[in-house]
């Protein structure tokens, strides 16, 4: 039947994608070999020998001490052991859930100024859902009538502040004050989430030690391609294999959206901080660290939109960058235990990432224009003799643990925008507030160069390099550190190249199996509408 | 028994009723033909005896144009048989079209008669033939037509009858001119009688009998069977025999018939022009002897497609009502008389050359003799499937023979400079329009067939099929044209090749297992290659030549099987210029083929393990002993494929999917290429203790140019990777090319999150596990590390390539750029490779040997290091006496000494050389030293 509807909205269509657990005995076995290849490399790269200019070596050293770290703690995360019953079987072990009843919960939809479109199936699909006694409310911080209408005629609650202060966690913690369930689900307002999402996030609760039970965020304009796939490629690797590892430990934290807490948790940690600008990411700190415990069930029970544009996707990555980073000296303090630190780390630590391929990128430069390199007295050959095999089982290791989801376009725009990590510690470094910043829930339908101006400067320089290095030196050496910069150009060409489209590479007609029906089916005037999420 | 069973039965029987009333008809047409040409034969030599040499040589003169004139004008006998009442009608046209020419050459005969070797009444006897035999053909081919086969016969019959009765008469008091009239009562003759047989005024029926002669089949003018054209015109109890169209009845069929039969005759007035363009360019172009030489193989050749000439007439009025079984009979009939004739030239090649021309004159080409009867052969198999294409209604018929007759004139203009040259530009052009026809006639079964259903070809798919077809038959002229341009001079390998094969075929085999360390397949394929087209390099180099072409199509079907059709055209475009394919095409050893088997292997086992077909498994069976065959090394492959079977079995079965299928064919295709590799095993063994004994063992052989020359490291690697994908460069650009090693970074980055489907993953474990197999090995036997020992991954690295290049860009006009920059990439590859000039791998032997051919007298003497190089000196003989360095240097009697040196890179050569030249230059003038590509010559004198 969607067929016949060419612009479809995607999130009423089945996921095509599936949180299911990377075969752990392939990935013990890629680990237990990285660990002698790491060996290999370091072993061989950290030789007093191989020091060139001191200055560079030292930054090529610590950028693969950078990455080594991240590598062994997403190995670590991956291999985790979820050892806890699975919810359902805890469910039926212990007492009847709920007295029986079954249980009150406030679902808030967020809202600021995303059109209806967006807005009216998931307030459709959450009055929908099924296993509880629900009160959806409409968090309408932008105080539209026609929000409003639609709520009344939806048979919704409308809640409108009259201020807007603490943004989204602002907004949420208003709402908490003039509701009252034991529950409260959050979903932001791009998200439908499927009927069955309380049943099913409502089983771990049962334990009363559990403050929140995360769920993936899916991005269904990700089978329209372009910006919306690589960004999710990035999210089906986090949502899959990363949040599966940290949930074993007790350590996933909250992602803002398709979550269900519980009240009293909510309220022991005085409900979302607005401080800070991934308010999620701190509540979760500071829920673990009263000792409550989170759940992440890896089942799609809510389908939203991603970025469809280069200007969407900067800003949610500059606000998670930004808020993560200035959160690394909140979770340092933290009274956690270890383990949970050092995911809390790794996760905010990945934002530093943009540093180390900013220094990749630098040395083809560097030894094109002045002849100074970071390692000497080592041949090309021995250096790819050593790095070849830990760099190509690292990559095996993601193929592996993510399942094949995570690709070269999720990688490109990961690296096109190393410079909003740049910024983004700069400002933590200097304590410089962050603002929370609506991500816009549809594509700009314009070119935007500006949004991607860092790395089109990059890409120009790096060009120009190797054209001077091609007009100057035609040796191998050259030819060699040219060869770098064309591959840093690649791969940030491909990760720019949606900032110069109109439609952020994306395609008209969504990719979809035909044979799948939709998730829910509301009205079809609300079937048509596109968006971004958070 | 239920209906369906009796009803197919029936069929069956009918069909085989159908195949041997062909049969018959075909036998005894082709008698009347043969009979017709024995007439002619005893015609020309009675006339031998009969007329002066002077008086005979007109004659044959005019016997020739005669013929030129003829073997056009069958194609309207072949637009008759496909449409008699059109031929009945068409007659005044023709006629009307005939005479005014035939008027014209007899106006021009007093000009053109001395011109053409001929006297003004002989001239104005071939005026007649324009009209005389259009007049032939047309009513012949409405006989055909007409199934009126007995008077088609007596026609065939009564013209030489008539031709030997005048003609000797007249000539006896006429001379010449009697004699040619004789030739053109004949013609009146055999036209009298297509003119009387049949129903030649009455419109009748097509497929109704014709008296007298009609009823030659026996029962198959019951209503039953055989052509009872009621019977065919309704549902046929075949499901897949007769695949009749509404074009073939009624009114609206008659309308169509027209085209179709335009198309037979344009068809065959193409297939006469691949007859007859080879002579006509060998006498415009060679010089008198070669010209003689190729006219002797070319009457001899003529011959034997004329025997053949009437066969696919016979069959198109049965090809036309869709009978089963009337393809194989004309195919079988022209099979036997055409591989007859090559099969008795083959073994009795210089007897049948003195039978017909003498003693001794030309017998330089008896070796070439079999291979040209085989293009004649091929070429009457060509007529009877195009016979057959164009009675069921394929228009590209036309147009596939006009691109057999291009490709056939730039193969002349290529390499048509002596009559070697020009009949294998017609053999190669005969075997590629056949393959075409061939293919062209195979259904392609993609997916199991519903029986329910009517077969059913919609008009999207035959354009794209048309389309496909042409684009790879321009690849293919592409192909040749480029390994035809990069051809070379010989080289060591190869040059023992040459050797070898000169050997009688048992004394080969034993060399073979005394000294060598390939198997013997290839060099019985080169065996038998020498035998027919003698050791011209390019006779030597066609097997690999032909291999490496076939890669073009054969990566094309691979491409489309395992992936889709963009794919394969993209793998096929690859395969016409990536550099080490054209590299091996242009190398009398065996590694063209390996990658050719290779390709078959890997398409064969994707196939045999997605559908489970016998016919796969075997197929995939055959490949791989036919690769093992050829080279030893293949068993790295050949292993990979055995585990890849385990594991798909092994997976099947973990998914709880049937796996019996696998299971039992991969059991039974490993037995069979055990089977077929058993007797090769002693062999080998023989092979690997002799030369253990003789201190040889598998020691590294010369190696020739690169640095991965003798050591295993990761820029060995790297040029190994490079070689396989962009051909021999010099070293400096290995080094450039070598450095730009960060791109596979990229290209590992790239692969993140592609697709693994199971033909990547055959194909990947094709590349990569030899590959490390081969790393293995080379660590303890470091020449093993090199390229030429893993060629069998140059296929795979193709189609995984084309895949690549298919499926990374999001757009079709990226893909498109990409494939085009990808096939220019590879064609620069080519052209530095082939022409730069500084290739190490590129041995001017012939370049050097010639030189000292043109400088030196009978009592100069030519000394060469390494000694290994006596072969190409055997080869490329330069005229002067030739021995190998040795301590002692020539006499001072000598006046000229040559000092020849190549493989620089062994020191012991060098080392002998430059002491021998200390020696020379103690005792001699230095007059020259003379530089070629990997060859140094001094001269002393």
């Amino acid at each position: 039947m969607s067929r016949d509807r060419p612009n479809a909205d995607p999130r009423l269509l089945p996921p095509d994608w599936s949180p299911d657990a990377a075969p752990p005995r392939r990935l013990r076995l890629l680990v237990l070999a990285m660990i002698p290849l790491s060996l290999w490399y370091f072993g061989w790269l950290l030789q007093p020998g191989r020091v060139g200019v001191p200055l560079l070596f030292g930054i090529l050293v610590a950028a693969e001490l950078f990455n080594l770290a991240q590598a062994t703690g997403f190995w670590w995360t991956v291999t985790r052991r979820d050892r806890r019953p699975p919810p359902r079987a805890a469910a039926r072990a212990g007492a009847t859930p709920f007295a029986g009843r079954p249980p009150l919960v406030d679902v808030l939809i967020p809202t600021y100024d995303e059109p209806l479109a967006v807005l009216e199936p998931t307030v459709r699909a959450a009055l929908a859902m099924r296993g509880a006694r629900l009160v959806v409310s409409v968090l309408d911080d932008g105080c539209r009538p026609e929000v409003e209408a639609m709520a009344e005629r939806l048979l919704a609650r409308y809640v409108a502040r009259e201020e807007s202060e603490g943004a989204k966690a602002g907004n949420i913690n208003a709402a908490l004050l003039s509701t009252g369930s034991p529950f409260v689900a959050v979903l932001d307002c791009d998200h439908v989430p499927r009927p069955d999402f309380l049943e099913r996030t409502l089983e771990p609760m049962v334990d009363e030690g559990v403050a929140l039970v995360q769920t993936p965020q899916y991005y269904a304009n990700s089978r329209r391609g372009g910006i919306a796939a690589a960004a999710w490629a990035q999210q089906a690797l986090f949502f899959g294999a990363i949040s599966r590892g940290k949930d074993a430990d007790g350590a996933m934290f909250c992602c803002g959206t398709n979550v269900l807490f519980r009240r009293t948790a909510l309220e022991s940690v005085g409900g979302f901080p607005t401080d800070s600008i991934t308010e999620d990411f701190v509540l979760s700190v500071k829920m673990h660290e009263r000792g409550w415990e989170t759940r992440y069930l890896p089942e799609v029970l809510a389908v939203g939109l991603g970025p469809e544009d280069m200007a969407a996707y900067v800003g949610q990555q500059r606000r998670w960058a930004r808020g993560c980073l200035g959160a690394i000296g909140r979770v340092l303090r933290a009274r956690l235990p270890l383990r949970m630190r050092v995911h809390y780390l790794l996760s905010s630590a990945y934002f530093l990432s943009g540093w180390a391929l900013l220094a990749y990128m630098s040395f083809p430069l560097i030894r094109i224009f002045t002849g100074a390199q970071p390692i000497a007295a080592a041949s090309a050959d021995q250096f790819v003799l050593h790095f070849a095999p830990y760099f190509c089982t690292a990559l095996a290791m993601v193929v592996v643990a993510g399942r094949g989801t995570y690709t070269f376009a999720g990688f490109a725009l990961a690296a096109a925008t190393f410079w909003v990590q740049i910024l983004a510690s700069l400002a933590a470094l200097t304590r410089r507030a962050g603002r929370f910043v609506v991500t816009p829930k549809q594509g700009a339908g314009a070119r935007q160069p500006l949004a991607a101006a860092p790395t089109l400067l990059a890409i120009a320089a790096l060009v120009v390099g190797s054209a001077w290095g091609l007009i100057n030196h035609r040796s191998p050496s050259t030819l060699n550190n040219v060869a770098f910069a064309l591959l840093h150009v690649t791969v940030l060409a491909s990760g720019a190249r949606w900032a110069l489209m109109r439609d952020g590479g994306q395609e008209e007609e969504p990719k979809r199996d035909a044979a799948r029906e939709p998730i829910n089916a509301p009205a079809p005037a609300a079937a048509h509408g596109r968006g971004g999420s958070r | 028994m239920s209906a369906g069973t009796i009803a197919l039965r029936r069929a069956a029987g009918a069909s085989l009723r159908t195949s041997r009333a062909a049969v018959r008809e075909q036998a005894l047409v082709a008698g009347g033909q043969i009979l017709s040409g024995v007439g002619n034969l005893l015609y020309a030599a009675v006339m031998a005896r009969l007329l002066s040499p002077a008086g005979f040589a007109e004659l044959a003169a005019f016997l020739a144009l005669y013929l030129l004139i003829a073997v056009p004008s069958l194609s309207l006998a072949a637009g008759g048989a496909l449409d008699p009442e059109r031929a009945r009608r068409r007659r005044g046209r023709v006629l009307g079209a005939s005479i005014p020419v035939s008027l014209g050459l007899a106006v021009l005969a007093v000009a053109l008669a001395p011109s053409l070797g001929l006297s003004v009444p002989s001239a104005l006897a071939l005026a007649t033939t324009p009209t005389l035999v259009a007049l032939i053909e047309l009513d012949r081919g409405r006989l055909y037509g007409e199934r009126a086969y007995g008077w088609v016969t007596g026609s065939l019959v009564a013209e030489p009858i008539v031709r030997l009765a005048v003609g000797v008469t007249l000539a006896a008091s006429l001379g010449v001119a009697g004699g040619a009239i004789g030739v053109v009562a004949g013609g009146i003759a055999g036209l009298a009688m297509a003119r009387a047989g049949g129903d030649a005024r009455t419109p009748r029926r097509p497929d109704a009998p014709a008296v007298p002669f009609a009823d030659l089949s026996g029962k198959r003018n019951s209503p039953a069977e055989g052509r009872g054209p009621a019977k065919w015109r309704g549902r046929s109890a075949v499901p897949f025999g007769p695949l009749r169209t509404k074009r073939n009845s009624g009114a609206e069929g008659a309308r169509a018939r027209g085209p179709a039969s335009r198309l037979a005759a344009l068809a065959f007035l193409f297939l006469a022009v691949v007859q007859c363009q080879d002579i006509v360019f060998a006498n415009a172009t060679l010089d008198g002897v070669e010209a003689a030489r190729f006219a002797a193989i070319s009457t001899l050749g003529g011959a034997a497609v004329f025997a053949t000439a009437t066969i696919p007439f016979v069959l198109m009025p049965r090809a036309k009502a869709g009978e089963p079984g009337a393809l194989g009979a004309a195919l079988g009939t022209a099979a036997l008389l055409g591989g007859g004739a090559a099969l008795v030239t083959a073994i009795a090649a210089e007897p049948i050359l003195t039978l017909a021309y003498g003693g001794g004159r030309f017998d330089a080409v008896a070796s070439f003799l079999p291979a040209y009867m085989l293009a004649m052969a091929l070429l009457g198999v060509a007529r009877v499937l195009a016979a057959d294409a164009v009675a069921r209604g394929a228009k590209r018929v036309p147009w596939v023979a006009l691109g057999a007759g291009a490709l056939q004139l730039a193969l002349l203009f290529a390499i048509g400079d002596s009559a070697e040259g020009v009949g294998i530009s017609t053999l190669i052009a005969a075997a590629a329009l056949t393959a075409v026809l061939v293919v062209e006639r195979v259904p392609v079964v993609e997916k199991p067939i519903n029986f329910a259903v009517k077969p059913h070809l919609s008009p999207a798919s035959g354009t794209r099929r048309r389309q496909t077809l042409l684009i790879l038959g321009g690849m293919m002229v592409l192909a040749i044209g480029l390994r035809l341009l990069a051809s070379r001079s010989l080289w060591l390998d190869e040059a023992t090749s040459w050797y070898e094969t000169q050997l009688p075929f048992h004394r080969m085999l034993e060399v073979l297992r005394d000294t060598d360390v390939h198997p013997p397949g290839y060099f019985a394929v080169l065996w038998a290659t020498v035998r027919g087209f003698g050791d011209g390099e390019l006779a030597l180099r066609l097997p690999s030549l032909l291999a490496a072409t076939a890669l073009v199509p054969m990566l094309y079907v691979a491409g489309k099987a395992m992936y889709d059709r963009a794919t394969g055209l993209v793998a096929a475009g690859f395969a016409v210029v990536a550099p080490i394919v054209v590299w091996y095409s242009q190398e009398a050893r065996m590694y063209a083929q390996l990658m050719l088997l290779a390709g078959v292997a890997v398409w064969a086992l994707y196939q045999a393990l997605e559908t489970g077909r016998a016919r796969y498994w075997l197929a995939y069976a055959l490949a791989g002993a036919a690769l093992a065959w050829t080279q030893y090394f293949a068993f790295l492959p050949m292993a990979t494929f055995e585990a890849a079977i385990a594991i798909v079995a092994w997976q099947q079965k973990r998914a709880g999917r049937p796996v019996a299928r696998i299971v039992v064919g991969g059991l039974l295709a490993t037995l069979l290429i055990a089977a077929l590799v058993a007797p090769l095993v002693p062999f080998a063994h023989h092979q690997f203790a002799v030369n253990q004994a003789a201190g040889k063992g598998f020691d590294a052989p010369s190696q020739v140019g690169g640095m991965a020359e003798n050591q295993v490291n990761l820029y060995a690697a790297l040029t190994n990777g490079i070689w396989a994908v962009f051909g021999y460069h010099s070293n400096a650009t290995m080094l450039n090319l070598s450095a730009l090693w960060p791109l596979l970074i990229l290209l590992a980055l790239m692969l993140l999150g592609r697709g693994r489907s199971r033909a990547t993953l055959l194909l990947l474990a094709g590349v990569l596990v030899p590959t490390a197999m081969l790393t293995a090995l080379a660590l303890s036997q470091p020449f093993l590390f090199e390229v030429r020992y893993n060629l069998t991954a140059v296929p795979f690295l193709l189609l995984l390539g084309a895949r690549a290049v298919t499926t990374w860009p999001h757009t079709g006009r990226g893909r498109v750029a990409l494939a085009t920059a990808a096939i220019a990439a590879l064609g620069v590859g080519l052209a530095d490779q082939e022409w730069n000039g500084t290739n190490p791998r590129s041995y001017d032997f012939e370049g050097a040997l010639h030189e000292v051919d043109a400088r030196s007298g009978p009592r100069d003497v030519l000394m060469y290091m390494p000694h290994d190089l006596n072969n190409l000196v055997a080869y490329y003989p330069p005229g002067l006496k030739t021995r190998r360095l040795g301590p002692n240097m020539p006499a001072a009697k000598v006046p000229r000494v040559f000092l020849l040196e190549s493989f620089f890179e062994d020191r012991a050569n060098d080392e002998a050389t430059r002491k021998a030249l200390v020696k020379l230059r103690g005792e001699r003038e230095l007059v020259r030293r003379m530089k070629f590509s990997q060859v140094e010559v001094w001269e002393f004198r």
